[in-house]
C-alpha cells in the first residue's frame, strides 16, 4: 500500500526494501480525473481522522497552502487507505504527497529567503 | 546506467477495493427492483410506460449533455440510469409522456450538470425535478386526480391528502399491513413498503448507504409523527401511518442518502437525518404540502455543507 513503483528496470534491492510486488496489467487501477462523489470512504477509513473529502477538493485544485492550515493535510500518516476505497479512483495520496512536497518546497524557500 | 529506458511509475497504494460507481448504480437499480415490479402490478402497463421513458430519458438526456459539454461520456457508470429510475418512482403512474421527458431534463440538467457532474450537485437531482412538477403542475402530480379511472381493490383515495383534509377518522380503514403490502395509492416506486425496506435493507448492508442516515430519518419522522399524534389524536395521523403511506420509505433509503447532498461525517449524518425527519413530519401536518418528503430532503441538502463542519479533530492537531 505504501511503498515506490520501479522506474528503471535495473533497480537495484536497498537495505530498506521488505518485500517486491509484482502485478499483472489487469489488476492496476487506473486513476480518474472525476471530483469527488462525496461518499465519505474515505474520511471513514482514515486513520488519522482527516476530512479526506474536503481536503482532497483543496488539492486538487492547488491550494496546499489553505489545505495544510484548514484541513490537516500535515496530520496524514501516508498509509494509501483512502485512495484504496474511492469509489471514483482519485489518486488521493498522490495529491497529499504533491501537497507535502510543495509545502516543503514553500517553506524551505521562506527559510532560504529569511 | 546511460541507456536505460525510464518507465512510468504509478504512485503508492498499488491497490484498490473494486468499488465504482456503475457497481453502485447497477446495486441501486436492483435495490429498487421489488418496489418497481410491485408498482407495475399494481397500476398496469402505464406504470411501465413510465419507468422505461423516465430512464431512457434521463440516459439520453445525459448523452446530450455531455455532448455538448464537450466532455467524456459518462453514460457508462449508471448514475443517470438511477437519476431516471428515482424520478420515475416518484411520479404517478399517469403522468403523461412530456412530463417524464421535462422533469427528467430538469433532473439531469439542473439537478446535476449545472454543477459539473457527478459528486458537484448539493441538491437530490431526483427530488429538484419532482420539486418542480409538484409546484409547476400540481394537477398531474395529484394523487386523487391521477388515478380517478382506477378501480382497486383498496381504499384508492391519497392517505396523506386524506388525513391532512379530513383527520384520521378518513384514514381509519387503511390498515397497515395494507399499506405495507403496496396497497396505497401513490408514485409508482412508493407504495410498496416492504419491498423499499428489503431493498434499503439490502443497499445498506452492502455499503451503498450510509445506514445513520435511513435510521436517524426514520427516527425523526416515527417520534415527531408520534408527538403530533399525543397531542391531538383526531387530526394527526399516528407515526406508523407517516412511515409506511407517501414517500417517506423511498425517502429514507434512496433519496436523503444520496452521495454529494448528504454529509459524511457522523454527527452531522445523525442531524440532518433526523432534522429531515421532524420537518417531513412538521410540512405533512402543518405546512403546505401534502407529501413533505420532497421539500424537507431538500431543505436539508442545503444545510449539508454547514453540518458537514462538525468533525472530529485530526491526528496532531490542537485547535
Amino acid at each position: 500500500m505504501t511503498g515506490r513503483s520501479l522506474l528503471y528496470e535495473e533497480a537495484p534491492v536497498e537495505f530498506d526494501t521488505d518485500a517486491i510486488l509484482v502485478q499483472d496489467k489487469s489488476q492496476i487501477v487506473p486513476s480518474s480525473d472525476s471530483p469527488c462523489v462525496n461518499c465519505g470512504e474515505c474520511v471513514r477509513v482514515c486513520p488519522a481522522k482527516i476530512p479526506v473529502n474536503m481536503l482532497i477538493r483543496y488539492l486538487e485544485n492547488g491550494r496546499f497552502e489553505e489545505a495544510a492550515q484548514g484541513y490537516d493535510l500535515l496530520s496524514c500518516i501516508e498509509c494509501g487507505l483512502c485512495t484504496y476505497v474511492c469509489i471514483v479512483d482519485i489518486p488521493i495520496f498522490q495529491y497529499i504527497m504533491l501537497g507535502k512536497q510543495e509545502i516543503a518546497r514553500i517553506q524551505s524557500a521562506e527559510e532560504a529567503h529569511a | 546506467m546511460l541507456n536505460q529506458k525510464l518507465l512510468v511509475g504509478s504512485h503508492a497504494p498499488y491497490w484498490h477495493s473494486g468499488i465504482s460507481i456503475r457497481e453502485k448504480s447497477t446495486h441501486t437499480l436492483l435495490a429498487a427492483l421489488p418496489a418497481v415490479l410491485m408498482g407495475i402490478y399494481q397500476f398496469g402497463v402505464p406504470a411501465l410506460r413510465v419507468m422505461a421513458l423516465s430512464i431512457s430519458c434521463a440516459i439520453l438526456w445525459e448523452f446530450i449533455l455531455n455532448r455538448v459539454m464537450k466532455r467524456p461520456l459518462t453514460v457508462g457508470d449508471g448514475d443517470a440510469a438511477v437519476i431516471g429510475l428515482l424520478f420515475g418512482m416518484l411520479l404517478p403512474a399517469t403522468a403523461p409522456w412530456w412530463v417524464v421527458v421535462l422533469g427528467t431534463a430538469v433532473a439531469v440538467t439542473v439537478g446535476k450538470w449545472i454543477y459539473g457532474g457527478l459528486g458537484g450537485n448539493p441538491l437530490n437531482p431526483a427530488l429538484v425535478a419532482i420539486a418542480t412538477l409538484i409546484i409547476s403542475y400540481k394537477g398531474i402530480m395529484d394523487l386523487d386526480q391521477a388515478y380517478l379511472n382506477y378501480d382497486f381493490g383498496f381504499p384508492a383515495a391519497d392517505p396523506l391528502k386524506a388525513v391532512k383534509a379530513l383527520g384520521t377518522a378518513a384514514v381509519a380503514r387503511y390498515s397497515l399491513t395494507g399499506l405495507l403490502m403496496g396497497q396505497q395509492v401513490g408514485g409508482i416506486g412508493t407504495i410498496f413498503a416492504l419491498g423499499l425496506m428489503i431493498g434499503g435493507l439490502y443497499l445498506i448492508l452492502r455499503g451503498f448507504v450510509r445506514w445513520e442516515i435511513s435510521l436517524s430519518y426514520i427516527v425523526g419522522v416515527l417520534v415527531t409523527a408520534y408527538v403530533f399524534n399525543l397531542s391531538n389524536p383526531e387530526k394527526y395521523a399516528g407515526p406508523w401511518f407517516h412511515l409506511l403511506a407517501g414517500y417517506t420509505l423511498l425517502g429514507a433509503f434512496f433519496l436523503i442518502t444520496e452521495y454529494s447532498s448528504s454529509p459524511v461525517n457522523l454527527i452531522p449524518m445523525l442531524v440532518y437525518g433526523a432534522g429531515a425527519g421532524v420537518m417531513t413530519i412538521l410540512i405533512r401536518n402543518v405546512g403546505g404540502f401534502t407529501d413533505g418528503v420532497v421539500f424537507a430532503i431538500l431543505l436539508f441538502n442545503v444545510a449539508n455543507p454547514l453540518l458537514d463542519k462538525i468533525r472530529p479533530r485530526a491526528l496532531g492537531r490542537s485547535n
